[in-house]
């Protein structure tokens, strides 16, 4: 169910839906408020830009506003806006990908990457960025493909046909990112490499997965 | 392999089951040895969990949201699309401002709406075909977004009178069905049928350049006007204006409509 119980005069997005494909101006709109700070937290994190969210974000929505016909009903409506915004987000990756020039540095976090090395500059300086900025200092390709296995739940064989590469190639780009992103969210506070945040669950990262678009709102 | 400590690289490389064989089953054994490995891997582990509970939301800012709002709008004010067989020209008098516009900011307003020729004219059928696809061109031109070459602007501006333009202000409401039949009647009756002493919709036509087919009162747009009909530049094709009164210019049109004739 996509309702939100403890608000039940707000109707259905199952019944919004059919009242925007029928004509109602004003029930897209409507969608769109209820889901868009999910549909901003997906893009922003994929593309790890603001201007370049924003810009999928709106390509995501009309392309959801036109082909509201398409929608079958056999999803929730906001797995279905999310999937769209996420292929608005990853088509703007695949064409960054294809210019020639990538402006994030591959490397540039790689003397971070190694524990235990003793002091470091580097280390001296680990701070604790949050998610969002972590995530912007990676490389636009494993960033989506960390984003969407890692927060987003997606199946990794899902993501290699949604970013158009091998599985293997997904899961590289997953771990080289994981590795680049751990001095940034993990704190490097000693020798022997405690783990900083003690209150956060060491799961494999493999094993957990969340149905995306899964978040009732 | 036993000097110094593996890389988290390497190490969430493992962790993906990426490595071979007997890469693995060395970076197995060093762990069995060295703690300060097995954190490492332990905190590859807690970047993953992290990023999965980080809420599923963030508040969208201010500037975004207007921008959505804004891009919503402009798309509901474009709909509801045109019947199929008919041309509809939102609207000539707004070409050169638009094109001015296309010039300027790289959007190029007209495309979409061309449809095919039914006609048995094979000029006509030709002339609809080039349009169609230099509608195409254009329509690429601004996905692209990259700014129409001067070629495309003058093969625009000399198709402009049968290429419909979409109004990009929604000014003019969308003409109601039954203007497209008045409109032919208009053009089966022809100039022949109309009076030498009959300047109704003269005006219009002498400034537009075109041949005027003939008037008569319509009230499609609610309250009484003249519907005007001029000869389009492509013969398959006639235009028709809707005016406050017979003497009205370009710059009253109340809606207007490029027909196709049968």
């Amino acid at each position: 169910m996509t309702t939100d119980p403890r608000d039940d005069r707000l109707v259905d997005d199952d019944v919004l839906m059919r009242r925007h494909v029928g004509g109602d101006p004003d029930a897209f709109g409507e969608l769109v408020r209820r889901h868009r700070d999910r549909l901003w937290a997906v893009a922003l994190r994929t593309l790890g830009d603001p201007d370049d969210a924003a810009d999928a974000l709106q390509d995501g929505l009309i392309n959801a506003y036109r082909r509201a016909t398409s929608y079958r009903g056999d999803a929730a409506v906001t797995t279905w806006l999310h999937r769209i915004v996420v292929n608005a987000c990853i088509d703007r990756v695949r064409k960054a990908a294809a210019r020639p020039s990538d402006p994030l540095p591959d490397n540039n976090n790689r003397s971070l990457t190694f524990a235990g090395t003793g002091p470091d500059p580097a280390d001296a300086v680990a701070m604790k960025l949050d998610i969002e900025a972590a995530l912007a200092t990676l490389p636009a390709e494993q960033r989506a493909a960390l984003v969407l296995v890692d927060m987003e739940g997606v199946p990794v064989a899902e993501v290699a046909r949604m970013l158009g590469c091998a599985v293997g190639t997904v899961k590289s780009r997953c771990a080289r990112a994981r590795a680049k992103l751990l001095p940034l969210l993990v704190p490097q506070q000693r020798e022997g490499n405690q783990p900083a945040t003690p209150d956060v669950p060491s799961t494999s990262p493999t094993s957990r997965s969340t149905p995306p678009g899964g978040d009732p709102r | 392999m036993t000097t110094g400590h593996l890389d988290a690289t390497r190490l969430a490389e493992h962790a993906e089951g990426l490595l071979g064989a007997r890469e693995a089953a060395a970076v197995e054994a060093h762990l069995g040895e060295c703690e300060a490995c097995r954190a490492t891997a332990a905190d590859l582990a807690s970047v993953s969990a992290m990023l999965a509970a980080a809420p599923p939301t963030l508040r969208t800012p201010a500037h975004v949201v207007a921008r959505l709002d804004r891009a919503l709008t402009d798309e509901v004010t474009r709909t509801p699309e045109p019947a199929p067989v008919i041309q509809l020209s939102w609207f000539r008098r707004r070409a050169p401002q638009l094109l001015a516009a296309a010039a300027t900011v790289g959007v190029l307003g007209f495309a979409g709406w061309v449809v095919a020729s039914g006609s048995g004219d094979d000029d006509a059928g030709e002339a609809t075909t080039a349009e169609s696809s230099g509608g195409e061109d254009a329509r690429d031109d601004a996905a692209d977004g990259g700014l129409a070459t001067d070629s495309d602007l003058e093969s625009a501006e000399e198709e402009s009178a049968a290429a419909p333009l979409q109004s990009e202000d929604g000014e003019f409401p969308a003409p109601p069905p039954e203007l497209a039949d008045q409109i032919r009647a208009i053009a089966e009756q022809g100039p022949a049928e109309r009076g030498a002493d009959d300047t109704c919709g003269l005006a219009l036509a002498e400034e537009l350049g075109d041949e005027l087919v003939g008037a008569a009162e319509t009230d499609v747009t609610g309250e009484a006007a003249v519907l005007v009909v001029v000869r389009s530049d492509n013969p398959a094709f006639v235009d028709g204006w809707v005016l406050p009164d017979c003497d009205a210019t370009a710059d009253e049109v109340l809606t207007a409509l490029d027909v196709e004739l049968d």
